[in-house]
């Protein structure tokens, strides 16, 4: 313990350089601007700016490059709060609330709790990491394919508690989901499925073109503009901060968040995005309102922010103590290292502890000027909602386009991105919710290949998913949630599905004429 | 009988389920253990077509289709009409040209703003944003036949 | 308005404009030049494309840009610098596998959508050798008691790769080849991944070119066996070549420039010059030795030389794989 504080302060040392500082505050800033534009995230930011930190030293260059990793993750609820666009997939989740809170006027509660969310996660995320970071890797590792699929299975579970609308709707939507998942090529066999022969459609329908679509372009077509003509959305400056109430129901989702989002980032590969889905899925069924859910919830921004930057940094556990690149970011920011003459390993702590603990150390710094870089940013954001949707609309519609053809530089996602808002609108006409959609897709692509994996592993016995002990735990705990469900469907007349329609007929009577 | 929402779109999900088995017929199906390229979406196809089966026959509650109003459809018709002319745009004529024009047509075109804040707002944000990018974040921006 | 003004106007005009266009034929370049990287940032193509790029700029006094066209292990991109106009302005980095895509396409049954004559190679950057990989979880310590294990009971080990038809799964598919021995193929999405599968012991043996597992060599984890290369590696001077073991196979990871088919000679000429300057850069040099890897520059007469051997390596080792 001692030797963590003492390498830890060794680490602070390097990090309140002067021109330290300034490297890190220059990537916070590169980060909350590409984490705001959508589509342009952090691998893009990250990539543009390598070749900039070709002069300096292996130390600034990393805390630079990570500060443009882990600031991104701020910025990325912006435009899914203000504009229903997600930038990124791990922002699908805060669309739904955030979005029907800046309705609410709330707009500015909604940005400040993200902030805060993120703050303290990323926070949280950096303690684990200073403290814990070797056992969590030993741990990281025992995570293959067999644990990989109970974990995604877990994921399918909670899939019951995303949505407002009835379940078999819920699930026809995962269904659709699972399905645009399936599009490209076979991991396994090399095969094209539903890919027309298109090498574009080969690595599958991107996440993005498909989120943005159903959600921000869905919204702009079901909303003409004489539908909100004279009604400006114009939160007064003293109502841009939370109310105490507002925090007090935003604590606990930000703590559970953070745990559940550091403990899923630290597995190797892309499961991080679930940890947003997952998280909101808890909060709506721990919540004693889960009505309110999609229709302005702050524990539904809280909760998935929070989980989406602890997974970001929980990423870093199994790159800085094993030197394993696990997902695309984490090997842009090894490659950076090693360009620097730095090979990030085993050893790294060892051999460059200076690199090490004053990259550590810096991401204590980097969180704080986060913080308080994002804060008064909310006032500046907030006014965007001033504008006129007539002017707002089509502006909105070229981040859009901007945001879904900058991940791939592919106009393939571009038709993509217009036949799934056409989709939404019909989903909308139609009271479907494009969420389990989402979560669908997401989880289809990682979850066939690593059941394959597994299957290939153990020559086709399925009992390798019992004898793994994780992945047993994990399939007890998806059994255990199944069966809870199941009980309470029979035991109690009304579930909160059903109270939930009730509300809601009961909230839209006067309005039907 | 009325024809109402869930039935629409049990159909239409049903249809989708058809076309996906069909379309994959050429997929090996495998064995459970060793799935093939086909086995997740006939199985998940399969599934969904049961569980619209299943909104078919508990509909009796949902509102008849005739409820359904339709008043934002001109409004939906004109951007995706104006959204597909920009992708279709985009990488012929380039970034600056085609998100300017759908700015603009949409703005002033459309909505019928004052023309010389449609003109404003339409060029000054496609230059904004065609600035930020493309000279400070260094992103390949799509060129056009003008070469910028 | 007076008509000789008019006149004379026009006459400027034209001028101006034909001197522009006259300036744009004679100085190659005089404007942006794009590098498409056909892989994920941080990957193969993208850590050499960039350095390369970053001492471009100044020999050629224009931005050279890096393009990520990501997607079907490389496929992409290579489509795009392909059907690219061939001017000069759009070229493409790519590694070893770019010689099996067409291929792969012929055994599925696939339109060809572009072949190896469809580049013209400028020069060959880096070459690293591949190297054999088992973890330290398993007990074997030569290459010989590998193999004998593998004969013992086939398909028992594990390989991973980063996906079918890549850069990791085509040498250990003519390793197995020669060697005549059966292991079960284990395809993630990526290096990373596969080398985390490898140290996890989700799989036992591993194909990775040198700078990928340099560290998880030094700290013990990752066990070499023997190097894909001619000569023994000078950085690991005792792990053998397969060469020396007796197996007749050399494998690469190479990283090459290439132009689209059509390219005008005198601009992949002037590309040629530059790059050639280019790779002696001391900036350039240190960014790959801190890869892990030696600059291994050949000039096009050369690549070409190497390429089409190489392309045959890739084919037969493609055909070996088969249709899965």
């Amino acid at each position: 313990m001692g030797t963590t504080i003492d390498s830890l302060l060794l680490g602070f040392s390097v990090a309140f350089q002067p021109d330290v500082l300034l490297y890190a505050f220059l990537g916070c800033l590169v980060g909350t601007l590409v984490g705001v534009l959508p589509g342009v995230g952090p691998l893009a930011g990250i990539s543009i700016l390598l070749p900039v930190t070709f002069g300096l030293d292996a130390t600034k260059a990393i805390i630079m490059l990570a500060g443009i990793y882990y600031g991104s993750q701020y910025g990325g609820s912006t435009t899914s709060i203000l504009m229903r666009i997600p930038g990124e997939a791990s922002s699908v989740m805060t669309c739904l609330d955030g979005f029907a809170m800046a309705r609410k006027g709330r707009a500015g509660a909604a940005l400040a709790i993200a902030a805060v969310g993120s703050f303290v996660a990323g926070t949280f995320g950096i303690v684990m990491l200073t403290l814990l970071a070797p056992p969590l890797a030993a741990f990281a590792l025992r995570f293959g394919p067999p644990e990989y699929t109970a974990l995604l299975v877990l994921g399918l579970v909670f899939l019951a508690y995303m949505s407002s609308t009835s379940l078999i709707k819920t699930l026809l939507m995962a269904c659709v989901g699972l399905l645009l998942g399936c599009v490209g090529i076979d991991v396994m066999s090399g095969q094209f499925r539903y890919a027309f022969d298109l090498k574009e459609l080969a690595d599958g329908v991107g996440i993005v073109p498909v989120a943005v679509g159903l959600f921000g372009l869905g919204e702009i077509l079901s909303t003409p503009s004489r539908k909100v003509q004279g009604e400006v959305m114009q939160p007064k400056f003293s109502e841009l901060m939370p109310t105490r109430e507002e925090w007090r129901q935003s604590a606990m989702p930000i703590a559970r968040g953070s745990v559940l989002g550091f403990l899923v980032g630290i597995v190797p590969g892309s499961a991080h995005i679930i940890s947003s889905f997952m998280s909101y899925a808890i909060e709506r069924r721990l919540s004693k309102n889960p009505e309110e859910f999609g229709h302005g919830a702050v524990a539904g921004v809280a909760g998935p922010e929070s989980a989406n930057n602890a997974a970001s940094t929980g990423a870093f556990v199994p790159m800085l103590s094993l030197g394993l690149p696990t997902g695309p970011i984490t090997a842009v920011l090894m490659a950076a290292l090693m360009i620097h003459g730095v090979s990030p390993g085993p050893q790294l702590v060892t051999e460059h502890p200076k690199v090490f603990w004053g990259f550590i150390a810096s991401m204590y710094v980097g969180n704080l000027m986060l913080l308080l870089l994002n804060l008064p940013l909310v006032g500046l954001f907030v006014s965007v909602l001033r504008i006129r949707y007539a002017y707002l609309y089509p502006i909105i519609i070229m981040f859009c386009i901007i945001g879904v053809y900058e991940v791939n530089h592919s106009l393939i996602d571009v038709w993509i991105m217009l036949i799934m808002g056409v989709v939404g609108y019909f989903l909308r006409k139609f009271d479907f919710d494009p969420a389990p959609l989402v979560l669908g897709l997401v989880i289809a692509p990682i979850f066939e290949l690593s059941l394959r994996q597994s299957l290939v592993m153990s020559g086709g016995d399925y009992m390798i998913f019992a004898q793994r002990p994780f992945s047993a735990v994990l399939f007890a705990i998806s059994a255990l949630l199944l069966a809870m469900s199941m009980w309470s469907a029979f035991s109690k007349r009304k579930d909160w599905r059903v109270k939930l329609s009730e509300a809601e007929a009961g909230t839209e009577a006067p309005s039907q004429k | 009988m009325i024809v109402r929402r869930e039935h629409i779109a049990a159909c239409a999900l049903i249809v989708l389920g058809i076309v996906v088995v069909v379309l994959g017929d050429d997929l090996p199906f495998g064995t459970p253990a060793s799935p093939g390229p086909g086995m997740l979406p006939k199985l998940v196809g399969g599934v969904m077509m049961a569980l619209a089966v299943g909104l078919l026959l508990m509909s009796a509650s949902s509102p008849p289709i005739t409820t359904l109003e339709w008043d934002d459809l001109p409004h939906a018709l004109i951007v995706v009409v104006a959204t597909a002319a920009a992708a279709a745009g985009y990488t012929v004529l380039g970034f600056p040209i085609t998100i300017g024009l759908l700015l603009f047509g949409l703005i002033w075109g459309v909505e019928r703003m004052p023309l010389a804040t449609s003109l404003a707002i339409s060029v000054g944000m496609t230059g904004a944003t065609y600035l930020l990018l493309k000279s400070l974040l260094k992103q390949p921006m799509p060129p056009g036949i003008l070469g910028f | 308005m007076d008509r000789r003004i008019f006149v004379a106007g026009t006459a400027a005009a034209g001028a101006v404009l034909t001197a522009g266009t006259a300036f744009a034929q004679d100085a190659y370049p005089s404007r942006a030049i794009t590098l498409i990287n056909p892989f994920p940032p941080g990957g193969a193509a993208d850590v050499v494309g960039r350095p390369l790029a970053a001492v471009l700029e100044p020999i050629l006094k224009q931005p050279v840009v890096i393009d990520t066209k990501q997607g079907a292990a490389g496929a992409v991109g290579a489509q795009v610098a392909a059907s690219a106009k061939p001017d000069g302005y759009t070229l493409l980095v790519h590694i070893v596998s770019l010689s099996g895509f067409a291929e792969v396409d012929r055994i599925y049954g696939r339109p060809v959508k572009f072949t190896n004559d469809d580049f013209i190679p400028i020069a060959r950057l880096i070459a690293d050798p591949m190297v054999l990989l088992v973890n330290d979880q398993v007990p074997y310590k030569t290459l010989k008691e590998l193999v004998e294990a593998a004969k013992a009971k086939p398909d028992s080990l594990l390989f991973s790769s980063s996906g079918l038809h890549g850069a990791l799964h085509l040498p250990m598919a003519l390793f197995n080849k020669t060697a005549d021995i059966k292991m079960k193929h284990l395809p993630t999405n990526g290096g990373g991944p596969a080398l985390t599968a490898l140290i996890g012991n989700n799989a036992q043996v591993l194909v990775s070119s040198f700078a990928a597992a340099n560290a998880q060599i030094k700290a013990g984890k990752a066990r070499p066996l023997a190097s894909f290369g001619a000569k023994r590696d000078p950085s690991h001077p005792d792990v053998p070549t397969l060469k020396e073991l007796g197996y007749d196979i050399e494998f690469y990871l190479w990283v090459g420039l290439f132009a689209p088919k059509g390219t005008p000679t005198e601009i992949v000429d002037r590309l040629r010059g530059e790059v050639k300057k280019a790779v002696v850069t001391e900036k350039f040099e240190s960014a790959i030795k801190n890869l892990g890897q030696d600059v291994a520059y050949l000039d096009q007469a050369d690549f070409k030389k190497f390429w089409d051997a190489d392309a045959k390596r890739v084919e037969d080792a493609v055909r070996t794989i088969g249709k899965i």
